[in-house]
């Protein structure tokens, strides 16, 4: 029996397959692609019409004019015009994030049902004017008279016009993730063999995944794609070995970091279904397991003193001392596949007498994961990261493997920017 | 979101004198020095730090102060009777002692004087010395450091020379990605339309490949992402290379940390020759 503050449960999921930028949903806006997801969990879940406590969801690249972009897509969905929605905004961390509230105001008694959402596109991303052109524009939008307006546009120069092209560079440090990664992996001395083994994993058993049908009840089919169109099946060592570096060749170590064992940019949504235990045996839906606990934490990367992506190292020992857990007691571990680098530098601070001890205040090392239950349905580096999407992938996709295998507990780790990381623990209702 | 003098005039005035157009009365410097009063206006305050990426508070960056004495600094330089020429002067060094904080609305009383000339091993010095006072109280002192390369006089004083820093460059934590338009609008953030930013044959003319960066650019820059939380603390500036554009260069603090005492550095990523070398250092009163 649940306590009182536990009575969520997380009753299934939608995504639509995701794939991989500038491809088939190339011209599909966020709204559009979260608005697929959530039709596809309302289609199955046979929730048309029915009014749903809260949606929430976000995306990481987003318009200004998507300023309302969940309460948008359940209008233009199939739920009823009366369920209200928020956007949640925790760069890659988001989807996990909106799972995490609903779950909460669900135990605080606050909703009965709950939809967590996430979405983005790397294609239709939005383009802005360079600042100098933007400063000319709004001081235009200022000005009262005709001849001040004609001063102000006097100082438009040509190179004003070219437009500022998105990217996933950090704002405090001008570096892209993979260069800050590419330092961190360096670090660890995480070797190049390693991250395309774990590569080679992924692909691998994301691929006996889709097989064996596993996704079947976690997809709709969207725009002509029916599975995750980064994945290769047929990967292998020697064909990963063959890749270039792309980040960390200005370091005085080996770059070991390609575009097979780095996350590529990708298209995609997800959805969850969260309920009160009551309201899911109203409407007679089966839970699959429960959010039992999260824990958020932050590194401070701005002068290289820690990481970008190592704050989930800092969460997850929180997380399990808490809820007096160790490693021991987990069936499954979902570490969110930033890069290859990224979970076997997680994995060697865990495994750090140094780091657990100094930074972290343990004992000693928090301990060794069982590479067995690391990731077994694949992760991002197979499946692609639509950054605000994959939290909902990740829950939706380990509480069923949970109700599927009859195990018990799972350990959800997703990194994100700006040096944050959101962890949570899943258990079998 | 433009500064409100243009300096036009002053480099066209400054241009001329680096004709050769007769001699010099006197090898010292004119004993002058100006005065002004300047509000502190957000608007014009918000040009500058959306420029150098620094956040709008209430709390005025030391570099604006800069700024904002930089036409006076300037008049007195450009006089008839500094006896060496201005353009083609480099500043090579920047010291500010901020004694406590400026704020957005604030009448600043500036005294702008020049002391020197100095021997230099490259040529003769002359210093820029500017005092803001707000109510009376000293809040900023600054020693702007200007080398006529190669020009001596015989009546310069000695004075010692920092010593030339060894410098090793460090894995950068921050990557600048400069376009060639920040020349124009740091000019216009600033009023220095210096033509070595602008034009690429003016910077040509004076020797070099392409555009440059303003050196207080990339000196401000710095020091917002320092962000010291320090009280009083002086803030020293050796402008080494200046920073062609475009480019990309590096930024790491290779002493102390963030918000606190540090010294920082920006520097080329290929040869890992330095820009700037930075230290911000607490000042006990």
């Amino acid at each position: 029996m649940s306590t009182p503050t536990q009575r969520a449960v997380i009753l299934g999921g939608n995504r639509i397959p995701f794939a991989r930028s500038n491809k088939q949903y190339s011209k599909a806006s966020n709204l559009d692609m979260l608005t697929s997801a959530l039709d596809g969990l309302v289609a199955r879940f046979g929730l048309a019409g029915e009014s749903i406590g809260e949606v929430a969801g976000g995306a990481v690249l987003k318009h200004s004019k998507d300023f309302n972009l969940t309460r948008e897509a359940v209008l233009g969905s199939a739920l009823s015009p009366t369920t209200p929605a928020f956007d949640v905004g925790q760069a890659c961390a988001t989807g996990l994030e909106t799972v995490v509230s609903l779950n909460n105001k669900i135990n605080a008694g606050q909703l009965e049902s709950g939809i967590a959402s996430g979405v983005d596109s790397a294609s239709d991303a939005p383009i802005v004017v360079n600042d100098s052109m933007r400063e000319i524009l709004l001081e235009l939008t200022r000005a009262k008279t005709l001849a001040q307006r004609a001063k102000i546009a006097a100082q438009i120069r040509p190179a004003y016009l070219a437009p500022q092209a998105p990217s996933t560079a950090e704002p405090r440090t001008g570096m892209s993730m993979g260069e800050h990664q590419a330092i961190t992996t360096a670090q660890w001395q995480i070797t190049r063999e390693a991250q395309d083994e774990l590569a080679l994993a992924s692909h691998h058993n994301l691929a006996r995944a889709w097989d064996e049908g596993f996704f079947d009840d976690l997809s709709t089919p969207y725009l002509g794609v029916s599975r995750d169109t980064n994945m290769r099946a047929d990967s292998s060592a020697e064909s990963l070995a063959k890749l270039s570096p792309v980040f960390g060749k200005k370091l005085s170590s080996p770059a070991t970091m390609t575009a097979g064992n780095s996350t590529p940019l990708t298209d995609g949504a997800s959805s969850v279904l969260l309920g009160s235990e009551d309201w899911a045996r109203e409407h007679g839906f089966t839970p699959l397991a429960r959010l039992v606990d999260a824990e958020a934490a932050a590194v401070d990367f701005v002068d290289g003193a820690e990481g970008l992506l190592m704050a989930p190292a800092y969460a997850v020992p929180r997380l399990l001392a808490r809820n007096g857990l160790t490693f021991e007691d987990f069936d499954v571990f979902e570490i969110h596949e930033a890069f290859a680098s990224t979970v076997l530098s997680h994995l060697a601070a865990w495994e750090s007498e140094k780091f657990c001890r100094d930074k972290v205040g343990l004992d000693g090392a928090l301990g060794t994961i069982d590479r067995a239950k690391l990731n077994p349905l694949g992760s991002s580096l197979a499946a692609g990261h639509p950054f605000a999407a994959t939290g909902g992938r990740i829950i939706a996709s380990t509480a069923k493997y949970l109700k599927l295998t009859g195990k018990k507990r799972s350990l959800v780790s997703i990194c994100a920017a700006g040096g944050q990381g959101l962890t949570a623990i899943v258990e079998a209702a | 979101m433009m500064a409100k003098d243009s300096m036009l005039p002053l480099y066209a005035k400054a241009v001329l004198k680096a004709l050769p157009l007769g001699t010099r009365t006197s090898p010292d410097l004119p004993n002058r020095s100006l005065d002004r009063s300047m509000p502190i206006e957000a608007d014009a305050y918000a040009g500058f730090t959306t420029v150098i990426g620094a956040g709008l508070g209430n709390t005025v960056h030391p570099g604006y102060l800069h700024v904002l004495a930089f036409p006076l600094s300037m008049q007195l330089l450009g006089d008839p009777e500094v006896p060496l020429p201005m353009m083609g002067m480099v500043h090579i060094h920047n010291r500010i002692d901020s004694l406590g904080a400026v704020h957005i609305g604030d009448s600043v009383d500036f005294h702008v004087e020049l002391a020197g000339p100095y021997q230099h091993s490259a040529g003769t010095t002359i210093e820029v010395i500017v005092e803001a006072k707000v109510e009376g109280a000293l809040r900023m002192r600054e020693t702007t450091t200007y080398l006529a390369k190669g020009k001596k006089l015989p009546n310069a004083e000695a004075k010692p020379q920092p010593p030339r820093e060894e410098f090793t460059a460090p894995t950068p934590s921050a990557l600048w990605r400069l376009d060639p338009i920040i020349g124009q609008r740091y000019a216009h953030a600033s009023g220095d339309y210096n033509p070595i930013h602008l034009n690429g044959l003016a910077a040509k003319g004076f020797g070099f490949p392409r555009l440059i960066a303003h050196g207080m650019y990339g000196a401000s820059r710095a020091l917002s992402a320092v962000d010291t939380r320090l009280e009083s603390y002086r803030w020293d500036v050796s402008f080494a290379k200046p920073v062609l554009l475009p480019s990309t260069v590096g930024f790491a603090i290779t002493e102390g940390q963030r918000h606190e005492a540090a010294k920082f550095a920006v520097f080329d990523l290929k040869s890992g020759k330095p820009h700037i070398l930075s230290e911000v250092s607490a000042l006990s009163e």
